[in-house]
């Protein structure tokens, strides 16, 4: 049973800028700038190892710069959803029925360690995690500040969370649960992840170039997203979720089996859950994080589900890896474009096939209108999510 | 029975107090045939506790999990905020995985040979309960054949802090759990133990009444989880006309899913046949959760 179900109120931060249109201009005819390596920033807690970097180039949400890490964080996720609800339309009754899924990685383990680092500056005996533990703190906090629903949930599923959290609220507006749901994304700096992912050897030195030849890692990224779900399709052009799947790979906790069987198995899925066959599909936002295992396992995916390969667009060279908060951050860039009439492109990056991988990426600005398109997002855990959407 | 409550065909789990210290490494290899290295009590605990539901019958290639926890996997998020802020060293590369909220959920899919979707969902103060409903409402809409639904929640020290954490009250007792519960399609051939009819979420007892109300049968029993305001519980033990439930087996002690210890008590004890029970607990903010199960 396919979901469709429509997006509306999107909005959303990134280090393209805030709101949709920031996003559009950017991207129309991107500088070489956006795609090269941003700036290495000085993280909250310095190491005392040796080779640890003092700097990291991270992708930090456009004009809130690092400070007073508990104002920053509720600033930066309060205003995008509060401008989402403004913008959708909906009435306070029915916001007081909305219900709010989320989805993130890291969720607010900012806060846990800036409060662990404030304890232990006052006693060196000081417990970590000194809080009520959930990993819907944010969530809650959300629904309560905004009056919505008590329904809904918060979905941590690693890159996939809030991909995730998109097709729980399809499946409980198609059930009649609900009416409309409001999806978050979320994904704020923090040294966990920052320095988890440096301990992997996964972080580039030099930019974020997926599929190609010369790709050596991912950038970090943070972001905050929210949309409107609705059963009821907008009087404008919107996103509309036809379907979608997610499924479990026991290849490798922290890859996909690079052999893409799964990767296939989960695309295939979303397609029929979707109503629609590879040939239906115009264009891919690949997951592309640029590490050798993730971009083998998706290009052999996607080559064992399509006999002729759409054009391909990768958005995390702009944005950086933003995570938990990456597949509705993603759907909501590529929203932005095709309101402006175009899929973006990567100037530079994969313009040649690379002999292994055999992907090339959109490298301008396409026009397309009405497009059918296939997301993908895989996950640490071996959670393997794609989403197929129409814009029209 | 309703045509939309779900068959419960099997549930198992595990559950330890605070002054017990289960050696979960004997328990692996007791399961598995062998030990699984590199895992911590978390994981041990969902693996441990989810293993008698999958293997009451065949898994079918269609079977999701719908895995929560109540305050997550606290040990290796301990361990990774120790090395990082404390000690200012680089985490460690498998502890630094095992931080996601779903990684106990590729050691299901990997030990269990999983072949549908994992997921790790919650909602605060109602984990147990979001993961039940969005099994349920996959079921409903989806192509899901089997769900399993798990919870797990540890000990953590030192216990006041552990308190703070997991926020209980300062006498009440501690413990550890790990809850599976094995759903299938209304049109399986294995015989259930139950039925999940209905969960959801409310803003107050009021518009929980007016749900549940047409849904109950003569037969019900109500229990309440440890926030439920006794006005409320009153109220609805009134307007209901439930009795209360007594459990064979009561959690034995405060964590953040132990829910999942009475709706196993319900739903393998013998002489509850032909009845309901309705478990509501509350939140911070005064919302109520509700969970129905029913027996044949």
């Amino acid at each position: 049973m396919s979901f469709n179900v429509f997006l509306s109120g999107a909005s959303l931060h990134t280090s393209l800028g805030f709101g949709l249109e920031e996003h559009a201009n950017e991207l129309r005819s991107p500088s070489a700038d956006l795609l090269a390596l941003p700036n290495k920033i000085k993280l909250p807690i310095q190491l005392a190892d040796e080779d640890a970097p003092e700097e990291i180039p991270y992708h930090l949400v456009a004009r809130k710069p690092l400070k007073d890490t508990e104002t920053r964080y509720f600033e930066i996720l309060e205003k995008v959803v509060e401008n989402c609800l403004s913008t959708s339309g909906l009435s306070e009754e029915e916001l007081s029925h909305t219900g709010l899924y989320l989805g993130t990685s890291s969720s607010d383990v900012c806060l846990i360690e800036q409060n662990y680092l404030d304890e232990l500056k006052n006693d060196e005996n000081a417990q970590p995690l000194n809080l009520y533990c959930s990993m819907d703190n944010l969530g809650a906090h959300l629904r309560k500040k905004f009056n919505l629903s008590p329904l809904g949930m918060s979905a941590n599923t690693a890159c996939t969370a809030s991909a995730n959290a998109l097709l729980y609220a399809a499946a409980a507006i198609k059930s009649g649960r609900l009416k409309h749901a409001i999806i978050v994304g979320a994904e704020i700096l923090n040294i966990t992840t920052a320095y988890g992912f440096q301990g992997l050897e996964l972080l580039t030195q030099t930019r974020m170039r997926p599929f190609d030849a010369r790709r050596d890692g991912l950038v970090l990224g943070e972001a905050a997203s929210a949309v409107i779900l609705s059963a009821q399709k907008p009087s404008f052009a919107s996103i509309e979720l036809l379907g979608g799947a997610t499924l479990s790979d026991g290849y490798g906790m922290s890859a996909a089996n690079p052999d893409g069987s799964s990767i296939a198995r989960v695309i295939r899925q979303a397609l029929k859950q979707s109503n629609v066959s590879a040939e239906d599909i115009n264009a891919i936002k690949a997951h592309g994080t640029a590490s050798l295992l993730n971009d083998e396992g998706e290009s052999e995916g996607l080559k064992q589900v399509f006999q002729t390969l759409p054009t391909i667009t990768a958005l995390k060279p702009y944005i950086g890896h933003t995570f938990g908060a990456s597949g509705l951050t993603e759907l909501l860039i590529l929203n932005a474009c095709l309101d402006a009439g175009f899929i973006p492109g990567t100037p530079g990056i994969s313009e040649q096939a690379c002999s292994k991988l055999g992907i090339t990426l959109n490298q301008t600005s396409q026009n397309m209108e009405n497009p059918v398109i296939l997301c993908n997002q895989f996950g640490f855990g071996g959670n393997n999510t794609s989403l197929v959407v129409r814009y029209g | 029975m309703d045509r939309k409550a779900i068959p419960i065909i099997a549930a198992s789990g595990i559950e330890y107090p605070a002054n017990e210290e289960p050696d979960f490494k004997a328990q692996i290899k007791q399961v598995f045939g062998k030990q699984i290295r590199r895992i911590g009590p978390f994981i041990q605990m969902a693996l441990i506790g989810a293993a008698d539901s999958v293997r009451a019958a065949p898994l079918p290639e269609a079977t999701n999990v719908y895995f929560t926890s109540g305050s997550g996997d606290m040990d290796v998020t301990i361990d990774v905020l120790h090395r990082t802020v404390r000690d200012r060293q680089i985490p460690k590369p498998l502890s630094f995985v095992n931080t996601v909220s779903n990684a106990a959920c590729f050691y299901l899919t990997k030990y269990f040979s999983i072949g549908g979707s994992t997921s790790f969902v919650s909602t605060r103060e109602f984990a147990l309960e979001s993961a039940f409903f969005q099994a349920m409402t996959d079921m409903s809409v989806l192509d899901v054949e089997t769900a399993l639904v798990g919870s797990v929640d540890i000990l953590t020290t030192p216990d006041t802090t552990h308190r703070t954490r997991v926020g209980s009250a300062p006498a009440e007792e501690l413990a550890q759990g790990s809850h599976w519960f094995r759903l299938a399609r209304s049109d399986t051939s294995a015989t259930p133990i139950g039925y999940l009819v209905d969960t959801s979420i409310f803003k107050d007892a009021g518009s929980l009444i007016d749900h549940l109300k047409p849904l109950l049968s003569a037969n019900c029993f109500i229990t309440f989880g440890n926030r439920a305001d006794s006005s409320n519980s009153q109220k609805m033990i009134n307007e209901l006309g439930a009795q209360e439930y007594q459990a064979q087996k009561q959690p034995a002690g405060h964590y953040g899913t132990n829910c999942g210890q009475i709706f196993r008590d319900y739903l393998h004890r013998e002489d509850t046949s032909a009845s309901q029970l309705l478990y509501v607990q509350q939140n911070e903010q005064g919302h109520l959760s509700a969970v129905l199960l029913a027996k044949d």
